[in-house]
């Protein structure tokens, strides 16, 4: 094999690697952290979840869909009414739950993806948070209304190793972070993955090869809304509340701050995000009215100075210190995000 | 019947609103192709200076001052910010985001979350039979209509109209002529700015205002933009219009709970039977 085959084949390694390390760390984390100390281990696990299956469509694509948070919240609620209200078992009722993310993301994403693209395709997922919040608020007997849904189970009666319910779905949310980080790392070492990266270079181009680009916008648009809804569906009975806040507009866009604060196109980028915007103002006692102001801020700084995010730009500033006579190298999976489109405007 | 000439007129107030809003998104994103989601915190800004500057200085004063801030700070957003992320779109939809954000948590921290009322303007009309309408919207419908016929004159007849169109049919042309799109911007700016301090003034006369009130008025906002095909006047006229009286009709007729609902429902199935919007006029995808 030549070189560059090597390197690929050591970056693979090097990914896969790095998802195993921080699974353990994770899981021993969420074993032995101090009991007043395991819902903000939760918000960092749920919220890394989302943000890194967010890239697969951000970093990916360079789509930027303004209601990620309404399929989090989507999962959340099938997985409650489905236990609830119709009496399926919990495992059983999140597996549907996935599936009906899925439907429901196939049905919004046809339209959005496959007719428009950019401006539209923002709009309609934003549409469709606001209309699910519309539909939970005014159904209140079936969906509980503005005030949300209670899950009645007691906290941590029965869960096994004596667990309570907050630690039993910590070492649970850990699961989901490393099978959406190995989803990710899969996808972009795939065929998938090689051909997404075509479309975001040139739409028109991916035509001329003989491949339909929506399809791959419609797939990847599906697959991340899935894992979204997978995230859903155990935070959920995690937190033992659910409410139409956690899928508004709000939330979708802090998700789309964090991940481009953190920097697009690599897991780093989404999990440093997160610790900024969530885990620190968490620890400590940010007023979240404040982090809001402060989370704005900082998001429309980055977008206009460093558009690579602050792991993008380390990674650029790296480069150039260690191969200072160098161009930086021009195909980085880093920055495409958020650099102008190949063709098109 | 009187019920319905009520709703009419109710429906003419938000299209009327809609299409100031509508205006400024389309006039933007002709001119620089920026989606920008803090459009509506120019309509909370005009609401919030016109419902502070009445309360110290009085209405009168406080109108054109309302226009002046929402306008100047549009202007400074622009310069900073948005000039240096036209060519790249999600950069500027990331930092129009970031906006949104913060001015919206700000907004709530300054003044809190609960509504404020402006100036009143007292009185109602009798319409046919026993309906009664109050002055205040019928104001609200006359100041859009003379708003809307304004700007629509002044792209036909000025020189920043004739800039701004030119940008938004071919930027690459009227850069050849002297009007590059980063400058050209700047008045799609402040036009969009003050076009939206007058829906937030007009607002601020009819309803209570909070911090969110931009916002539910920027996705009506973009709904007409798109369905009336970006870019186009008239089809964010028209629009914006349907979108009014459905709404109106609608809460009227069918469910009052579902208000929101029909204009997202009417964009989806606009966008499904002609994915370019309605009025676009150059046979493109809208976005």
């Amino acid at each position: 094999m030549n070189v560059r085959g090597t390197s690929m084949r050591s970056k693979r390694t090097r990914q896969w690697g790095g998802v195993l390390v921080v699974g353990v760390v994770l899981f021993v984390l969420a074993a032995f952290v101090p009991e007043n100390r395991v819902l903000l281990l939760n918000a960092f696990l749920a919220y890394g979840a989302l943000v890194v299956g967010l890239d697969l469509l951000v970093g990916d694509l360079r789509m930027m869909p303004a209601g990620h948070a309404a399929f989090f919240g989507a999962g959340g609620y099938a997985t409650v009414l489905l236990y609830q209200k119709a009496g399926l078992p919990l495992p059983v009722a999140g597996a549907l739950a996935v599936l009906i993310v899925a439907a429901l993301a196939a049905l919004i994403g046809l339209p959005a993806v496959g007719r428009s693209s950019g401006f539209s395709f923002a709009i309609i997922t934003f549409a469709f948070g606001e209309l699910l919040i519309q539909l939970i608020a005014n159904v209140p007997g079936f969906f509980g209304g503005s005030s949300g849904l209670t899950i009645d189970w007691g906290v941590g009666s029965d869960m096994p190793f004596d667990f309570s319910v907050y630690r039993y779905f910590s070492l649970w949310l850990v699961g989901v972070l490393v099978v959406v980080m190995l989803v990710v790392v899969a996808v972009r070492n795939s065929h998938l993955g090689l051909r997404m990266k075509a479309v975001r270079a040139d739409e028109n181009g991916t035509r001329g090869l003989g491949f339909n680009p929506t399809t791959y916008k419609a797939i990847a648009f599906v697959l991340a809304s899935m894992l979204a809804g997978l995230v859903g569906v155990f935070w959920a009975p995690m937190n033992g509340f659910i409410s139409p806040d956690t899928l508004g507009v709000n939330q979708s866009i802090l998700l789309l701050g964090m991940l481009i604060i953190g920097g697009v196109g690599r897991i780093t980028g989404a999990l440093v995000g997160v610790v900024l915007l969530v885990t620190l103002p968490a620890m400590f006692d940010v007023d979240p009215v404040l982090r809001t102001v402060l989370v704005g801020l900082l998001l429309a700084i980055v977008a206009l100075l460093q558009p690579a995010g602050i792991v993008g730009g380390l990674a650029k500033l790296w480069t150039r210190l260690r191969r200072p006579k160098t161009p930086p190298p021009a195909d980085g999976p880093v920055d495409a995000a958020l650099e102008p489109a190949g063709a098109g405007r | 019947m009187d019920a319905l000439v009520t709703t009419l007129l109710l429906g003419i107030m938000q299209g009327g609103l809609y299409t100031l809003v509508g205006l400024g998104v389309t006039l933007t994103f002709g001119v620089t192709h920026i989606l920008n989601f803090a459009h509506g915190e120019f309509i909370t800004i005009g609401a919030y200076a016109f419902v502070l500057f009445a309360g110290a200085l009085g209405a009168g004063l406080a109108l054109p001052l309302a226009l002046v801030v929402a306008g100047g700070v549009s202007a400074v957003l622009y310069v900073v910010g948005f000039r240096r992320t036209i060519g790249n779109h999600l950069q500027g939809l990331a930092f129009s985001l970031g906006l949104l954000l913060f001015a919206e948590a700000f907004f709530v921290r300054t003044f809190t979350a609960t509504p404020r009322s402006g100036p009143r303007i007292e009185g109602t009309v009798s319409l046919i039979g026993q309906e009664q309408m109050p002055v205040g919207r019928l104001v609200v419908i006359g100041v859009t209509i003379v708003v809307v016929v304004v700007t629509a004159l002044a792209m036909r007849r000025t020189w920043i109209g004739l800039a701004l169109r030119a940008c938004g049919d071919d930027q690459f042309a009227a850069s050849t002529v002297g009007l590059p799109a980063k400058r050209v911007g700047l008045y799609a700016f402040v036009v969009a700015g003050a076009l939206a301090a007058v829906a937030g003034v007009c607002i601020a006369l009819v309803v209570p205002i909070t911090p969110a009130t931009g916002l539910s008025f920027l996705l009506k906002g973009f709904v007409v933009a798109i369905i009336g095909g970006l870019g186009s006047i008239e089809g964010t006229f028209v629009a914006a219009m349907m979108l009014g009286l459905l709404e109106a009709l609608g809460t009227r007729y069918v469910e009052a709970g579902l208000t929101n609902a029909y204009g997202f429902i009417l964009m989806i199935v606009i966008l499904l039977v002609a994915p370019a919007g309605l009025f676009n006029r150059r046979q493109v995808r809208a976005g």
